[in-house]
């Protein structure tokens, strides 16, 4: 039996020049019906018009598919991106998309190129303000408005292509969603409205009488035992506090139940149907009053067998430790900076939302996901419903970005469950407001620090106290508490360190791994506490890193003194303070600032050194950076002002205040207590078929491995083969978090391609009857010098390997800013955005980049606008992207790159991780830049113009706008610099 | 059938009539603010009537049919007192909403953000409402009643929103304040529109959008401006009794206090825009 749409209108559409007669429903959009005619390019990014993923053209004019009813392009020529190339020939866009490498998951990229195939050469020159509609997670923008520019940068001999880039600019990529799937159905999830509430009774009879409704899952078809949404190698690293349904609600927005039907539109009428009497409880919104005593207590379970630390407080984990005396540490001290840092809730945004699908094939229950995860996920899911492993089956397809988000198991169980129950194949694809509502955040986190130093500028203490919201749920809380106690203080030499963390329960949207995992919490309060100490001294801050940092031989230190398996594989901090330093003292490239004149750049004499000798050798590989951003550049919201010129007796030059500001970053390259991949490759014909079990979801690990097995097995990169992230495919892999796509199941892609090339080298001794030491691996074959072996004649070989992730390296990042702070709007731009890093040898230079600009570009957003906020009763207010202020291309500056020369010796090929870490130091160096031009430390995040313009007000003197003057006796200094 | 799209007002009309029927312009506001991803129940698509389109230029006035698009708006050639009123139109949402949104329907959402009203507040515009009934004008401010209300009647359909000739003189000019550059819901913007003679203000109109529960002009702040020299133009403008005239609210986007601070400065960058400045280049 099938459901059907009530009305019918027969109509003929023109879709990519093909004749097409089908009935959208009557309310239907373009995008659902276009995917519905197999068109998955047309990509689902928010559904209302914010995101732009979704972008086709009607009559060659871009709109939102998502926006238009079908009905509509009824007579019109509608072009996806499967119909913009031609006779398998790519749009010059899509082209310029391809060699730029405009993309990283891929997810933004249909969209993107349909925008920018409308556009004009004229156009297209000045892409910002026209490609405004089109976001993009992970890039930064700046290689894509190169694509759209056409000004694309030659690529360097390790600049590999990713692979399947061309899937995905010519839209065929098949993302998870993009599979069609027969007699699939669908699930829709009702949501609590409350906060905290027990659920008395579910009538589910009205919904289960809606047509095609397959069933109604409730608590009661949940498995009884708990879990933790979080994935770690280590099933027992996090909190078993979660159900699948559960009967107690903790958070507004946690499921209650789910139904599944044919038809989205059946589900949800369902949905709307199920009546819940709910028993409203006391809630809890702030940490500090969750811990205090008769708080409502939000997971009454037993410590021992959930592993709550303190259920009775509402304490999820705790983190305390330290070394030596901090008293004493601070009773020596010549200056002491005390502050509260406030991280806010952030969204991954992922353009790809959660999602799964999921059927029984030969017996065995087979899940399509969205995962960063899929041998973890296997292994949860078997546990949970009590199946062997090996009848569950988890594949990815492309995904669609994760930033962490991906580490959790937060759709799947759910599709499990209606297909187990069902029997059918079953989706479940969140909406963007689920997933603002259901998903996870960044953990909020207060963070007290107090640092210490005598007048030489050497560190006596530190001491930090960290309280971090892990909202209803615990998936992440220990592990993202203990890292951020970790690497932001084991980065300081310093005798006395003091550390107590708390992450706690409230009954807001769960808290889980974000990018950065503690780290850019805790980096927000350490860095911005070390420049006001600095400032204490009067040192400059590079001056006072340099004497503070550690450097090997150095222990590292933050909870304990160890032993701990992180070494110094290498070190490159110096080089990347030295390099951004530098580019900072280059204020010529800045001249002509917002106010129309020179800016008061430089602080008062002794306090900054001059730019660096121009003997200096340069440091670091050539900059990847372009040329910095344009006065008048991106990231002021006032329309078409130009910074430079000053209305009529207005005195505009006094309206921006220039400053700049730095921060640095340390990161462990592996999680800590184990990390476990596994590579196989084997020789295939003429090609080799490399088999890794990591997932990429636009990092560009799948590209790294690539080259790493072609250069361990002497043949370009377009000779291997990769398939990936399918459990029924290679042995166990931990996942793709940590950043370990390089560093660990890297790691293990060398050693199984040397292992091939040893057996195939040995192979072809045999044969030849010449000693192994002869013989030499190459594209053609195995050569003794004198004969070859033909790869052909060896085909079967295969080798595998293994990396477990210990011991791990360090990696480092060094931001700079120049910012300038508008004196009568608060709002910021950024003059400039210099970073530098220290990635051990850079496997695919332009890639790293990358994914240093989209962290950079990230950690601005989270900086500057965006906030998960929530009301008064816990409920998030701003679902949409609409209201959720993710940056756009013209929002972002370009953020010039600098490599650290560096060779790690624990690392493949050298390398260490990248991933996360450019995302750490940038709210501490965007504060302290802002602390610098107008005196104002900023200590909660996002500096929001109004936040900043409320700090200026009530700092000033004289309240009344209208006379504004924010000089404080700092930067009336500025104003004249010493020596200019 | 579920979904209408007629072609000529007197079947629209008819329709609207029956009643129950959702009515469709660009769908930017409309299909956004589903949960659903599609409409719910009957539609009456009006983009295909032919009496609502065109963006026009006459003795009268200036007319804008109620299904022109920001991008028909803001490529239209019209002069210089328009120039809010486009600049607005480049403003608005992204590319992708500009070439399907239209200004009629940003007047019958009502959002206090909307950011045609300022502009078009500027401009007297008249909003032209029909049904069955007959044909009526509002004036602009009279149409909109508070947030996300208008005077619009059950059976009515915006068909078009008129600029008198009178206020086609001058020069526009509109300031958006948001969060960034680009793609922003305002937090607080502002419209002018000055007409000048003999380096003095013969006559100015202001208005504020965001910053109140409807946009609004600022008549006691624009009389004061007239026979002001245009050199003084900056300083003759009063942000106090421009502040006062508002009534800001705390939102997602920010708190009262702040638009009450930066509304006067909009105001002055839009009035000075529309100044004949030669003084002011650098």
């Amino acid at each position: 039996m099938s459901f059907q749409p009530t009305s019918f209108q027969p109509a003929t559409f023109r879709i990519d020049g093909e004749t097409i007669d089908a009935t959208p429903r009557p309310g239907q959009c373009l995008r659902t019906f276009l995917r519905e005619q197999g068109r998955f390019g047309v990509k689902k990014g928010c559904d209302s018009g914010d995101c732009g993923a979704c972008t086709v053209h009607l009559d060659g004019r871009p709109v939102h598919a998502c926006l238009l009813p079908a009905h509509r392009a009824e007579g019109r020529e509608v072009t996806t991106i499967e119909g913009l190339s031609c006779c398998g020939r790519l749009h010059p866009v899509q082209q310029r998309f391809l060699d730029a490498q405009a993309f990283q998951c891929g997810f933004c990229t249909p969209g993107m190129v349909m925008t920018a195939a409308a556009l004009d050469p004229a156009q297209r020159a000045r892409p910002d303000r026209l490609l405004k509609g089109n976001l993009c997670r992970c890039t930064g923008y700046r290689a894509i408005r190169e694509a759209v520019q056409g000004e694309i940068p030659a690529a360097g001999s390790r600049d590999v292509q990713a692979p399947g880039g061309r899937g995905v600019v010519d839209g065929t990529a098949r993302f998870t969603m993009d599979v069609a799937v027969e007699r699939l159905s669908h699930i829709k999830v009702l949501q609590s409205p409350h906060a905290s509430a027990r659920i008395r009774r579910i009538d589910v009879a009205a919904a289960m009488a809606v047509p095609g409704v397959l069933a109604v899952l409730t608590h009661r078809d949940a498995p009884a035992a708990c879990f933790s949404t979080a994935r770690h190698e280590n099933p027992l690293d996090d909190v078993d506090d979660t159900r699948v349904l559960d009967p107690v609600i903790r958070f507004a927005g946690q499921r209650v139940a789910a139904v599944v039907a044919e038809t989205e539109a059946a589900a949800e009428r369902a949905r709307d149907l199920i009546a819940v009497d709910y028993e409203i409880l006391p809630a809890v919104f702030d940490p500090e009053a969750a811990m205090a005593p008769g708080a409502p207590v939000i997971h009454d379970k037993p410590a021992a067998v959930s592993r709550i630390a303190d259920p009775a407080r509402n304490v999820a984990a705790e983190v305390h430790g330290g070394v030596g005396d901090v008293a004493a540490g601070f009773a020596e001290a010549d200056a002491i900076h005390e502050g509260v840092y406030e991280s806010q809730r952030v969204s991954h945004a992922q353009l790809e939302t959660h999602g799964a699908v999921g059927w029984i094939r030969n017996g065995r229950l087979v899940i399509r996901t969205s995962s960063q995860t899929p041998f973890l996920t296997r292994d949860a899911l078997a546990r949970l419903y009590d199946l062997p492993p090996e009848r569950v089956r988890v594949v990815c397809g492309r995904v669609g970005g994760g930033f962490g988000g991906k580490q959790e198991m937060l759709v799947e169980d759910l599709v499990a469950l209606a297909v187990l129950r069902t029997g059918r194949p079953a989706k479940l694809e969140l909406t963007r407001a689920e997933q603002f509502t259901m998903t996870t955040t960044r953990h909020p986190m207060k963070v007290r620090v107090k640092v210490g130093a005598k007048a030489d500028g050497a560190l006596t203490a530190i001491e930090m106290r960290i309280v971090a919201d892990t909202g209803a749920y615990g998936n992440h809380a220990p592990g993202v508490l203990f890292h951020a106690a970790g690497e932001a203080v084991a980065l300081y030499r310093c005798p006395n360190k003091k550390i107590d963390g708390w992450a706690v329960y409230t009954n807001q949207v769960p808290s889980g791994a974000f990018r950065g995992y503690g780290l850019s919490q805790t980096g927000f309060a350490v860095e911005s506490a070390m420049d006001e100490l600095a400032r204490r001294l009067g040192m400059d801050p590079f001056a006072f890193r340099r004497r503070n940092v550690v450097v090997p031989g150095d222990p590292m230190v933050s909870l304990d003194a160890g032993p701990h398996d992180v070494e110094f594989g290498s070190y490159g901090l110096d080089q990347c303070l030295d390099r951004v330093e530098r580019a900072l003292a280059e204020d010529h490239r800045i001249g002509g600032a917002p106010a129309g004149r020179r800016p008061p750049v430089a602080r008062a004499a002794g306090e900054r050194p001059g730019p660096a000798p121009s003997g200096a050798a340069p440091v670091g590989e050539a900059s990847a950076g372009a040329t910095p951003p344009a006065v008048g550049g991106p990231g002021e919201g006032v329309s078409g002002e130009r910074p430079a010129v000053g209305g009529a007796g207005e005195g505009a030059a006094g309206d921006w205040l220039v400053g700049r500001g730095m921060a640095v970053g340390m990161i462990d390259t592996i999680p800590p207590r184990g990390h476990v991949a596994h590579s196989r490759i084997a020789l295939d014909g003429e090609h080799y078929l490399l088999t890794v079990g990591t997932a990429e979801f636009g990092a560009g690990t799948s590209t790294v491995h690539v080259q790493i097995a072609a250069q361990a097995l002497g043949v370009s990169p377009d000779r291997i083969r990769l398939q990936q992230s399918d459990t029924d495919l290679g042995a166990h892999d931990t996942g793709a978090f940590g950043s370990t796509g390089t560093v660990v199941a890297g790691q293990a892609t060398l050693r199984a391609a040397q292992a091939l090339a040893d057996a195939l080298r040995r192979a072809a001794a045999e044969r030849l009857g010449a000693a192994v030491e002869e013989c030499v691996l190459g594209a053609g074959g195995v050569t003794d010098g004198r004969r070859t072996v033909r790869l052909s004649t060896l085909a079967g070989v295969s080798a595998e390997g293994r990396a477990d992730g210990t011991p791990r390296s360090v990696a480092f990042n060094v931001q700079g800013f120049v910012v300038a702070v508008h004196r009568r709007y608060g709002t910021l731009k950024i003059l400039r955005s210099v970073h530098a890093a220290d990635a051990g040898f850079v496997v695919n230079p332009r890639q790293c980049r990358g994914q240093i600009e989209g962290g950079v570009a990230q950690a601005i957003g989270a900086a500057l606008w965006e906030e998960v906020r929530l009301d008064g009763e816990g409920r998030v207010e701003t679902p949409a992207f609409r209201g959720y202020r993710l940056p756009a291309m013209g929002d972002l500056p370009v953020t010039e790159v600098h490599f650290a020369r560096t060779h790690d010796r624990l690392g493949p090929l050298g390398a260490k991780s990248m991933s996360e870490s450019p995302f750490n130091p940038v709210a501490a160096a965007l504060a302290s830049a802002i602390r610098d031009a107008t005196g104002l430390r900023m200590t909660a995040t996002p500096f929001l113009a109004d936040r900043i313009h409320a700090a200026m007000r009530a700092r000033a003197a004289e309240p009344d706008f209208t006379q504004p003057d924010f000089r404080t006796e700092e930067t009336d200094r500025e104003r004249h610099p010493a020596g200019s | 059938m579920s979904y209408e799209r007629p072609a000529d007002l007197a079947r629209a009309l008819a329709l609207r009539a029956e009643g129950g029927r959702v009515v469709l312009a660009g769908g930017t506001d409309l299909l956004a603010a589903t949960r659903a991803r599609e409409l719910r129940g009957p539609v009456l698509d009006v983009t295909g009537v032919a009496e609502m389109q065109g963006v026009t230029l006459s003795a009268e006035g200036l007319r804008l049919g109620g299904a022109a698009s920001w991008t028909a708006v803001a490529r239209a050639p019209l002069p210089p007192a328009c120039a809010g009123l486009q600049a607005a139109a480049r403003v608005v949402g992204s590319t992708q909403i500009q070439n399907r949104g239209t200004v009629a329907g940003n007047l019958v959402n009502a959002s206090p953000a909307a950011d045609s009203v300022p502009p078009l507040l500027t401009l007297d515009a008249e909003v032209e409402l029909v049904s069955l009934r007959g044909t009526r004008r509002l004036a602009l401010g009279a149409f909109l009643l508070g947030p996300r209300r208008t005077a619009l009647a059950a059976d009515e359909l915006l068909v078009a929103v008129h600029v008198p000739a009178a206020a086609l003189a001058g020069q526009g000019a509109f300031e958006k304040l948001g969060a960034r550059a680009h793609l922003v819901i305002s937090i607080g913007m502002a419209a002018a529109r000055l007409v000048v003679a003999g380096g003095r203000v013969v006559s100015a109109a202001l208005a504020v959008g965001a910053c109140s529960p409807v946009a609004q002009r600022l008549g006691a702040v624009e009389a004061a401006l007239v026979g002001r020299p245009l050199a003084e133009l900056g300083e003759a403008l009063d942000p106090a009794a421009a502040a006062a005239a508002l009534s800001p609210i705390d939102d997602v986007r920010a708190d009262a206090g702040y638009r009450r601070a930066v509304a006067p400065e909009l105001l002055r960058r839009a009035l000075l825009a529309c100044a004949p400045a030669p003084e002011t280049a650098l």
